[in-house]
């Protein structure tokens, strides 16, 4: 029982620091980061999940999820790295500059 | 035949097109229109067959791969399902015969993306409305989220940087949503949506439940852009494409709305309630008050669609049949009255340049129809009686008066006042004030001081009063924006026998 409760902690940790360092951080590259350490701690959350005590087996149910997860992090991720290199060329700067000069169009 | 696979087709057309998109459009550029349009029809044609079979016969249930429900994906057309699929195939085809012109005037080189990647948002939206399965439903969500965020950055100069706040905040709402589905897998052990609402209330630990609830509800606030998590939104549907915002705007949020109801709908958990209603009666009442500050029209818009999602919220939290009948009127009521103002600001920003307020005058004298049009969905957004915005607020009122929230009926009726600002305001300088070549000018040079159209007598010079030249949006701009100006009249007419015969089937057992 322990180790679950050794992956459940991690996991929470993970996606705690995830969180707090995509709150923190205006540069683009630590944000997209932080997203994927979220994730990360999502998905050992989910594998710890797949293990039960006493039975040899692993329930399938978790690790489907957590492969099919992972795909979808990885499109977000590249998808977020494509833009945060136009959003470079465009402006010279990798930040997310938090007021807006210009309302109009 | 067609209407048992109605479930699946639907969202499946969609992905499809969306492939067939860039493989046709590699060999015959051009042809992408066409197959867009084609599947928006058919599937449109499609979702009407599945919601006469769904209220005629009851819910359509169909296994992917023929993997029985507790463990394989389920997906299910209810009468609630069908409605929103009715809602997002319909504006998804009036938006793609809009975007012919459109697109060619805004963006001409990136018209295989832009059907592309809209086939692929539909997709996943009219996926997250059908399946029946909480893991399927975060995998649709990420492919309608990624699809969204390219449509966005495809824009204006300032797009890729309002796409990624969108992004990272939408990616981290998708990850707070698996982490609160990963609660309730923990509790319940099984990820279908039905089978979870029979285990449920029979759980021996409540705690992991409502853990996982507010996570859930947490990652969809994010996607809803309700008032304390807003920011993304305005941002987005300002510096995207007409054409993009007008897809997105009417009906993405409200699928995230939808999946509120679904979640909501699993579980009791009344404080959960309250809290979201609040958030709800905030956001109404704070998406007004900055609405009315907006020089630029998309951006009040924007604004307007922030306090709209909070009545569709506040009617699904209020949790009485009444306020849900309002909720799900609002849902469409609310597409298509953004669908009517966003496509024809698009019409407005290519036919005068401009996309701020203050430079609008003398618009119904250059656009008469679109003007006609956007005073319809202007009055409906108000709550003029015949038009069907009336309706859906009369309901969330009375809901709230049944519910005895009377806090929430000052924040609806006090939002409609602030409704009559904002939308006035540009009434006002739009319809009532002529064109002059004049105030064009000072307003060009006095970029600083916005407003400064108080000092006419100042420098009182001859004034040049010049009728700007009639310039209608082309024909097939036009008509999609028409229909919906119909429609919303139409609605508010027979809103009884909508209700009766589609949405009151829609409504949960409270």
């Amino acid at each position: 029982m322990t180790t679950v409760i050794i992956y459940a902690l991690t996991a929470t940790t993970l996606f705690s620091v995830g969180l707090y360092g995509f709150a923190i951080h205006p540069d683009l590259i630590r944000k997209i980061v932080s997203l994927n350490i979220m994730a990360g701690g999502a998905f050992l959350f989910l594998i710890s999940l797949a293990y039960h005590t006493g039975s040899p087996e692993v329930d399938p149910v978790p690790q489907a999820m957590v492969l099919t997860g992972i795909v979808v992090t990885i499109s977000a991720t590249a998808f977020a790295l494509c833009l945060a290199r136009r959003i470079k060329e465009k402006t010279g700067q990798c930040l997310l500059e938090h007021r807006r000069k210009d309302t109009e169009t | 035949m067609i209407t048992q696979n109605a479930p699946a087709l639907i969202p499946v057309l969609y992905l499809v097109a969306a492939m067939i998109i860039p493989m046709v459009d590699y060999f015959r550029s051009g042809l992408s229109y066409f197959i867009a349009l084609l599947a928006s029809i058919s599937i449109f044609g499609i979702s009407l067959m599945g919601l006469q079979e769904v209220i005629t016969n009851g819910p359509i249930s169909y296994h992917l791969a023929g993997w029985m429900p507790p463990l394989g994906i389920e997906l299910v057309m209810d009468s609630l399902s069908a409605f929103i699929c009715v809602i997002i195939s319909a504006s998804a085809l009036l938006v793609m015969i809009y975007s012919r012109t459109n697109l060619v005037q805004e963006l001409p080189d990136k018209t295989m993306g832009f059907y592309g990647l809209s086939m692929l948002f539909m997709g996943g939206l009219a996926g997250i409305a059908l399946t029946g399965d909480f893991f399927n439903l975060f995998v649709f969500l990420e492919i309608s989220a990624l699809a969204s965020y390219g449509l966005m950055a495809i824009g204006v100069k300032r797009a890729p940087v309002s796409a990624f706040r969108y992004l990272v905040l939408g990616t981290a709402g998708a990850i707070f949503y698996l982490m609160g589905v990963v609660f309730i897998f923990i509790s319940t052990g099984t990820l279908n949506m039905a089978d979870v609402s029979n285990i449920l209330p029979h759980v021996e630990y409540v705690r992991p439940v409502i853990a996982g609830l507010v996570l859930i509800i947490l990652g969809i606030i994010i996607k809803m852009g309700i008032f304390p998590i807003h920011h993304w939104l305005p941002d987005a549907y300002t510096d995207a494409s007409s054409t993009a915002s007008a897809l997105i705007a009417p009906i993405g949020t409200k699928v995230a709305a939808y999946v509120l109801i679904r979640v909501l709908t699993i579980y009791e958990f009344p404080p959960l309630l309250d809290i979201l209603s609040w958030i709800a009666a905030l956001s109404i009442v704070a998406g007004s008050v900055l609405a009315i500050a907006q020089p630029n029209i998309k951006r009040m818009l924007a604004y307007s669609s922030i306090a709209n999602i909070g009545y569709i919220t506040l009617g699904i939290t209020l949790a009485n049949p009444l306020a849900f009948i309002g909720a799900l009127l609002h849902i469409l009521n609310h597409s298509m009255m953004k669908l009517v103002m966003f496509m024809s600001s698009g019409g407005i920003y290519n036919n005068m340049g401009t996309l701020n307020m203050a430079r609008m005058r003398g618009f119904p004298l250059v656009m008469p129809f679109t003007a006609l049009a956007f005073i319809v969905a202007v009055m409906s957004m108000v709550g003029i009686p015949p038009t069907s915005g009336f309706f859906s607020k009369l309901y969330l009122i009375l809901g709230a008066v049944e519910a005895g929230a009377w806090v929430f009926v000052g924040a609806i009726l006090l939002s409609t006042l602030l409704g009559l600002v904002y939308l006035f305001r540009f009434i006002n300088i739009a319809f009532f004030r002529p064109y002059e070549k004049y105030d064009d000018r000072m307003i060009i040079q006095g970029e600083s001081r916005k407003l400064g159209l108080n000092d006419e007598d100042k420098d009182a010079g001859p004034k040049i009063y010049e009728t700007m030249p009639r310039n209608e949006m082309s024909i097939s701009m036009l008509l999609p924006v028409l229909i919906v100006a119909v429609g919303i009249i139409l609605v508010g007419v027979f809103n009884g026998v909508l209700i009766d015969k589609v949405i009151s089937l829609a409504v949960p057992d409270f």
